[in-house]
Parts: structure tokens; sequence; C-alpha cells
């Protein structure tokens, strides 16, 4: 859990028995209309209640229900996609590297670049 | 008013991608005729978004209807759309430029993969220019990196696969540090929409957790631009990959990059926070300072043609960051002519080297002898950038580098003055070594001293005169002669490049 914030954090434990971390900050600059439930983007991505969104926009809403906020899965799974690719292509250029030098160690590439 | 949707600048060569990969298993092959459509609609897409901005302001699309701080927003204001003509220009020029050079350099087996995989690139390019939303940044990020180191590997030279291997492991490191950064800012505000984070981000400005992503922003994205300490990946990839490739990285990837920090320090973050809350001005200015210096003394060193001209992006984006980092209006607007000019510049100048190495196999500096005599449009179009690149008045070069030393008088910063007067001679020296090895120096001993005689018998005899003369194909000379006859053309109406660059300044620094 990476946190840096002077802010008090509160772990509430709803009757759901589901974890909720939730900011509550008391900072006079921050508004009371704002506090919002934090989503755990590195660390767990757990439940939540509601996003930041609703509750600074101070919309009238039914009783909070527990869901699991979809954002923070879609973009570590992207990021996921985006690592497979660079890997995918980190090695087709190793085996190219292979194929061009017949090594693919570094300190030999280097001495075959500097013969030619 | 023109009706344009905005996403038409990327969905237009990312369909185009899909088309020509689908197209290329069957016979009929028309993959270049595809990109050049592509990118043309870019072009002109571009151009009228540029216009609807003028006419009324900053342009929200949203992706899929869905409102912005859900949704994924497109926006088009005055500092996105002025870079949006920039570098669908560049897109477009490099691949009319492409489809002689991929067939003749890089060969007929890797002109379909080149084709999808420069089509993938400018996607990425463009969307890093119109997203609003930070997560959609990473991704066009990564799309147009991963297409680019392909792409390096895809030339002849084996060295070019272990440029490609190093620049992937340094760029994906600065991806992640992105994407650490944008972590950070979702941790915080619970949101990644541009102008949402501007609104929702003031009250937590003096928290750590927001210092932290500002650092991890600038630092991830000053990899992908190469700025000074961080630029060991850029000498060998921009100067053994295709020529055609070359121009892109340093003509959109730099600048894109470059394009996306400036985003990250005026939009997301208020200027307030970048100038006074934090010192991320103050350490980019010795950044650039030190940038512009060491750039112009490397670059002197350089030997090889395609070297040099990798080597002297590292200053010429110093002065990019220097404008960023003095901070006046004025400065600013010459960081973002820069952004243009440069593009115009570089793309320009590695076409060139490009069409030199094609024609004549020349790679060094000193064998350019006479090059001026055979290629003689060529080498014009290179002395216009060169004189550009050095600051000459009338010319592009002038214009950004006097915006930006007038800035930094505004500011109360004079040592800026001699640090580009430096940097001005540096680049004299350096372009000049190769105009006189082009033009005046002579071929061999016993030519040399009847040179002019030798001129002077050409223009006599038509016929001798064709034998001698070897410019590259139209296909390549055009688009070379389009970036340099920019060079003049808005070097000298710079009135319209300057109106809108001002407006955008204005826009970045009043948040408005």
């Amino acid at each position: 859990m990476i946190d840096g914030t002077d802010n008090s954090k509160a772990l509430l434990l709803d009757n759901h028995n589901t974890c909720v971390n939730r900011a509550v900050c008391d900072d006079d600059q921050y508004q009371s209309g704002q506090e919002g439930y934090r989503s755990e983007y590195l660390s767990d991505g757990g439940i939540s209640t509601f996003n930041s969104h609703f509750d600074k926009r101070g919309w009238d809403l039914p009783d909070p229900v527990p869901y699991v906020n979809p954002l923070p899965h879609v973009m570590i799974l992207t990021a996921i996609v985006v690592g497979v690719s660079i890997t995918a292509v980190a090695l087709a250029l190793v085996i190219r590297i292979n194929i061009a030098y017949g090594t693919i160690d570094e300190d030999e590439i280097a001495r075959i670049e500097q013969d030619s | 008013m023109i009706s344009v949707p905005v996403s038409l600048v990327v969905v237009v060569p990312m369909c185009a991608s899909l088309l020509i990969a689908v197209l290329g298993l069957t016979k009929y092959r028309c993959h270049w005729h595809i990109s050049i459509v592509a990118t043309f609609v870019s072009f002109i897409a571009s151009l009228a978004l540029l216009y609807n901005t003028l006419q009324i302001g900053r342009i929200s699309y949203w992706l899929g209807g869905w409102e912005p701080p859900w949704g994924i927003e497109y926006v088009i204001d005055y500092y996105s759309g002025f870079v949006l003509v920039a570098i669908t220009l560049v897109s477009l020029l490099t691949t009319v430029y492409a489809v002689t050079y991929v067939k003749r350099e890089v060969g007929e087996s890797r002109d379909l993969s080149f084709a999808i995989l420069n089509m993938l690139m400018v996607t990425g390019l463009h969307g890093i220019i119109v997203t609003g939303d930070l997560f959609n940044l990473y991704i066009f990020l990564e799309i147009t990196s991963i297409a680019a180191y392909s792409l390096i590997g895809a030339g002849k030279k084996k060295g070019a696969l272990v440029a490609s291997f190093n620049y992937l492991i340094l760029g994906t490191i600065g991806a992640i540090f992105v994407l650490i950064g944008v972590a950070y800012l979702y941790m915080i505000t619970g949101t990644l929409n541009m102008a949402d984070l501007r609104a929702i981000l003031p009250v937590h400005y003096d928290s750590k957790v927001v210092f932290a992503a500002f650092a991890f922003i600038t630092v991830g994205l000053a990899i992908k631009f190469a700025l000074f300490p961080l630029h060991t990946w850029l000498l060998s990839a921009h100067s053994l990959a295709p020529a055609v490739v070359c121009s892109v990285l340093a003509a959109s990837i730099l600048k894109v990059t470059a394009y996306a920090l400036i985003r990250v320090m005026f939009t997301v973050f208020e200027a307030g926070f970048t100038l006074e809350v934090i010192p991320a001005t103050e350490i980019l200015l010795v950044m650039s300072i030190i940038a512009i210096i060491v750039g112009g003394i490397l670059t002197a060193a350089q030997t090889n043609l395609k070297r040099m001209l990798a080597c002297s992006s590292l200053g010429q984006m110093g002065y990019i960051v220097l404008g960023v980092a003095i901070a006046d209006q004025m400065a600013i607007t010459g960081s973002i002519l820069h952004l243009l000019n440069h593009s115009l510049m570089k793309g320009g100048l590695f076409l060139i080297a490009g069409a030199i190495i094609h024609k004549v196999r020349i790679y060094d500096i000193a064998d350019m002898k006479g090059v001026g005599r055979k290629m003689p449009l060529t080498m014009a179009a290179f002395t216009i950038i060169g004189l550009s690149m050095v600051g000459v008045p009338l010319t592009v070069g002038f214009v950004s580098k006097w915006h930006i030393a007038v800035g930094a008088l505004k500011a109360g910063m004079w040592y800026i003055i001699p640090v580009i007067v430096a940097s001005s001679l540096l680049t004299v020296f350096y372009f000049g070594r190769v105009i006189r090895n082009a033009y005046f120096a002579s071929e061999g001993s016993d030519q040399g001293s009847s040179s002019k005689a030798h001129d002077h018998a050409h223009n006599q005899h038509g016929d001798r005169n064709s034998e001698s003369r070897s410019e590259a194909p139209p296909g390549m000379v055009i688009p070379i002669l389009i970036f340099a006859g920019l060079c003049i053309i808005l070097g000298t109406a710079a009135f319209i490049p300057v109106s809108i660059a001002e407006k955008a300044a204005i826009m970045l620094l009043e948040g408005t």
C-alpha cells in the first residue's frame, strides 16, 4: 500500500464485512462534500462502495451497495497486455540479434561491432 | 465551422493498418495507397479541427458518447490543434517518402509489414495529441513505441537490432514510470480525465503522492524524449534505423512526448503548481542548458551524417524544454513553435540523409565531396534546413529561437542568451562542415584545381550534366522539398504559427 499523504485514513468495515478504504481528510482546505472512497490501483483493487465521482457531484443516490470498481482491473489488464506485447517484441529482437551476430552476449556483440 | 469528429485522426490510421493487414493476405497489394489516403485524411481533418478550434475554442469529443469523467475524452484546443497539424503533416510526408524508400532500401519482403507498423505508429502519435485521458495517453505512448521498436529493427544494419533492443528496455522503463505516475494520480483522485484531475488535484497539492506522481511522469516522459542525461538510447537508435524511421522518430515521437510533458505540467497540474509549489522548472532549466551545450559539442564531434543529425536532436529538445522551464509566456510560445519547427527541420534532414545514402552510398561527412553537384535539389534543401537549424532570419529556426531568447530576457534570465548564441555557433560549425564538403571541397586532387572550370563545362554541355547528376526519385525528393519549402514559408509568414502558438501559451499558463 503506497501512501504518502499526511491525511489520516480510516479503515472501515461495513455490514457486508467488506473492507472499504476511505480517505477522510482533516485538512481544512478539503470540503466535506469532497471526501471519497479510494479505489486502490496498485494494492488490492478491492471492494468499495462508491466512486469519488458520485460523492463529489453531490448526487442523491440510494444506499451504497458494495461493488468492485472495475477500472483498476481494466487498467492493470491493459498494462499486462502492453507488457506481453513488449516482451514479444523484445524476444523477437533477441532472436534476430542471435541470428545476426551468432551470440547474445553483450560483450561479444560490442567486440564484433568494434572489429567491423 | 466544419463538422469533423476528432476521433477521425486516430480511427482512420488504425483502420488503415488493419485493412492493410487483411488485404495483405490476398494477392492484391495496395498498402501504400491506403497509407497515403489515411495520412492525408488525418492531415485534412487536423486542419479542419484547428480551424474549428480557432473559431469556437476547445472542442471535446466523447468517445462512445460517454460523458467525460467516466468515458474517454478527446480534446482539441489551441495547443493540441497546433501540434496535431504539425505531426499529421510529418506523418503524411514521411509516408509518401516511404513508398519509394522502403521498396529500395528496406526490401520488398518487409514492405507490407513496414506499412502496417507505420500506420500503427501514426495512430499512436495522433492519439497522444488528441487524448484528454491520462491512461489513454499511456496506451497510445506504448502503441507508438512498440511500432517504433519493430521499425528500427527493420533496417539492414546489424547494429539497428541492438539499438532497437536498448531503446526498448529504456523506453519501457520510461513507460512504466509514466504508468506509476498515472496510478498515483488515480489513487488520490479516483479519476483519469485530465480536465477532471485539474479540478480535483489542487486540494492535494501538498500531498507527497502528487509530488511522486509528478516526478514519475516527468522522468518517464523525459526518457522517451531523451532529455540530456537520459539520452543514451537515442544516438544509435536514431542513426542506425532506416532513414524514414529516423525521420519519424526525431520529428514525431520526440515531439509528441515533449508535447505530453507540457500537457501534464500545465493542463493536468496547474501552472502555479509546476512553477511554484515544486522546483520542477528550475531542475528542467539546468538540464536543458546542459542538453543544449553538451548536445552541441557531441554533435560537432560526430563524423557520420545520420549520427550527427541524431545527436543534434539532443540540443534541439533542450530548446523545447528550456522554453518551458523559463516559463515566460513568450518563451513557452517559442517552445510550442519549436515543436513544429524542429519537426519540419529534423524530419526533412533525415529524409535528405536517406536520399544521399540511397543514391551515392555516402555515410560519412568527410566523404560528401561533390554531393552538391550530384544532387543539387537535395543539397539545396539541406542548406536551407541547415540555415534554419542555425537560426538565420526568414527561416523557422529563427522564429522559435527569437521567442525563447526574448522570453528569457523578459524573465530576467540573461544567462540564457550566451547559451543560445554558443549553441547557434556550434550549429554553424557542424552544418557548415557538411555544406562546405558537399559544395566546395574538391572531389580529388587532380580535379580540385579546376573545379570552377569543371562547373562551367557542365553548364555548357547538357549531356555531361545529366550524366553526373543523380537526384533521388521524385517520390523521395518531393517530400524533402516540401519540408525545406515550409521552413522558408513558415519562417517568412511567421505570424500564422506564432499567433496560434501564442494563444496556446496563454491557454497553458492561464488555464482558460
